[in-house]
């Protein structure tokens, strides 16, 4: 019990953290942030307007209380450069790149079962787990830009930017999902291979064996089911890294998601959406930490009796 | 140190690491990756051409040659610095486990290690415009978050071994256990742990221009090269190819002598 409410606690300080972090940031930023905002050649009566807008002309500890304040709110301002409301702005793309994002983890964990499931019933396919491997070294940049090269310019079955358009097939997210998917396969797959290889040499594989039961009924309720919950951690530490995997394949694809507001937001100098993107995105990594932990702390004993003793 | 010989071709990597752009460099800047020629733009491959052309005419294996050699050198200076940071803050971290200066270590760590790390320094970048010289400061400055996880551990590890507490009986000073004893011991394994991270932080590196961060047009840099070479996708297939191939080719390579560079560590 008083685990669950340090890592609460815990929760809570990088939220705070996250919200001093980007305050630091885009509120004392060096020289005048309303004349950075509105460049050298805007009127002074502009820049001061903006300025009263921001709350910058108000002492520091006033304008940290009023930018915890709008953050409580969930009011993260508004565009400087279009006055779109960047909460809704990025709600609305965040809910994009998630797509794009858990299709590829969700392709991750299906090929990661698939292939084992394979080489436990023909372990001479195992030279296929090996090219899987190649995900691990190949940037996304190269992977995203022979897929769109390969299926949206040379074999055009995948129209390019023509994502959430009346020409998108399944492909158009297909694709890029795919693209982001092939470092969570490599990781996956290795997980499980390591960890059923393990699960074979042990005693309670053995006797499963010997005890005469199906291969099938070993691999789904004997190994499956003990291996299944460091699998899925190491698939939920993954979200981060194919986060920034989706957001280069939606730039490649032009997918209109967190990705390409963000390449819009830093031309522009467009500091709220920045700001807005940063925050949300710790937001949603720090609960999604938080999260998971206490579900594999429920879901698996061993978890539990460990941090108990 | 001589127990340590077994690191030398460690050494000779990171040497090598922090070398290999400096001849990038000149050899890209000798090719004149500037020259504008708009009567060869957008030339195909050729003998003459290895790398074709963009849509200026500018000689693109100049230009990608050039491009890897900044990105290789941000990312070196980089990854000095933060190891250097990694090795500090994890040291202190792990041999003051559970006391205050671990706790503000750990949370510190927690806090950039929770959020996509190049969000942040995206935001960093956005803001103060570091310009490529002071690139590696940025990066390096947030980088060590990572790897300085896997030096406390190694650290923990050592701080509570049987040889520490003896020592300790013995009667050494704690300055001298950590000096003599727990440092030597404990960063060398750590060191081959944080080999790891350097394509990690070319990605970085690569990915910050290909956001419209760091190096600035005319300067070509990686990121720059891709993202430019996207819009040409229909007109000249190779200006984005060609720069994400060398960045497979550089990364592979990394990755390879740094399996490498594991296995001759650990054979002993």
């Amino acid at each position: 019990m008083n685990r669950a409410i340090a890592s609460v606690l815990q929760g809570i300080s990088l939220l705070v953290g996250i919200a001093t972090l980007t305050f630091l940031l885009f509120n004392i930023i060096p020289g005048d942030p309303a004349r950075i905002m509105l460049g050298p050649n805007a009127s002074e009566e502009s820049v001061q307007l903006l300025r009263t807008e921001l709350g910058t002309d108000r002492p520091l500890w006033e304008q940290y209380k009023l930018h915890l304040s709008k953050l409580l709110e969930l009011n993260l301002g508004r565009s400087i450069i279009d006055e779109r409301v960047v909460s809704g702005e990025i709600a609305d793309k965040f809910t994009t790149t998630l797509k794009v994002g858990l299709s590829g983890l969700t392709i991750a964990l299906i090929i990661s079962y698939a292939l084992n499931l394979l080489v436990f019933y023909v372990p001479a396919a195992s030279s296929l787990l090996i090219i899987t491997r190649f995900g691990v070294v190949t940037p996304t940049f190269f992977s995203g830009v022979t897929a769109a090269l390969i299926f949206g310019v040379f074999l055009p079955v995948v129209p390019l930017s023509g994502y959430g358009s009346s020409e998108s097939t399944i492909f158009t997210l297909a694709l890029p999902a795919f693209v982001t998917g092939l470092y969570p396969i490599a990781v996956m797959t290795g997980i499980l291979r390591e960890k059923i290889q393990e699960a074979l040499n042990s005693l309670y594989v053995h006797s499963a064996f010997s005890l005469g039961f199906s291969r099938f009924h070993i691999f789904h309720a004997v190994i499956l089911r003990t291996v299944a919950v460091s699998w899925l951690a190491g698939w939920v530490n993954l979200l981060s890294i194919v986060f920034v995997a989706t957001l280069i394949v939606e730039v490649i694809f032009s997918i209109p998601g967190v990705g390409p507001l963000l390449v819009k937001s830093i031309q522009q100098k467009d500091y709220p959406m920045l700001q807005g993107i940063v925050i949300v995105n710790a937001c949603f990594f720090i609960s999604l930490s938080w999260i998971s932990e206490a579900l594999f702390r429920i879901l698996d004993p061993r978890i539990r009796q460990h941090a108990e003793t | 140190m001589l127990k340590h010989k077994r690191y030398i071709p460690v050494l000779i990597f990171l040497i090598l690491l922090n070398i290999t752009p400096y001849f990038l460099l000149r050899l890209g800047e000798a090719l004149d990756p500037y020259n504008i020629n708009l009567s060869l733009a957008y030339s195909s491959p050729s003998r003459l051409l290895p790398f074709g052309t963009d849509s200026l005419g500018r000689d693109m294996f100049a230009r990608t040659i050039y491009a890897a050699g900044l990105s290789l050198k941000v990312t070196a200076q980089a990854f000095l610095l933060a190891f250097g940071l990694a090795l500090l803050q994890g040291g202190v971290a792990g041999y003051t486990h559970e006391k205050i200066p671990d706790k503000i270590i750990s949370w510190i760590i927690a806090l950039i290690y929770t959020v996509p790390f190049i969000l942040i320094v995206a935001a960093v970048f956005a803001v103060f415009e570091p310009g490529i010289e002071k690139a590696y400061l940025a990066i390096g400055c947030l980088a060590w978050a990572a790897p300085a996880r896997l030096v406390r551990a190694e650290v923990i590890q050592y701080r509570t071994a049987l040889f520490v507490t003896a020592e300790r009986a013995l009667g050494f000073s704690e300055a001298k256990i950590l000096l003599r004893t727990i440092i030597p011991l404990s960063f060398p394994p750590a060191l081959i742990s944080l080999l790891y991270f350097i394509p990690e932080l070319i990605s970085i590196e690569v990915g910050l221009s290909f956001f419209g961060l760091g190096a600035q047009p005319p300067t070509p840099s990686l990121g720059r090269l891709i993202y430019d070479g996207l819009s040409e996708f229909y007109t000249a297939w190779w200006v984005a190819l060609i720069p994400s191939a060398v960045l497979l080719l550089i990364v592979s390579a990394i990755y390879i002598t740094t399996h490498k560079l594991e296995a001759i560590v650990k054979k002993h």
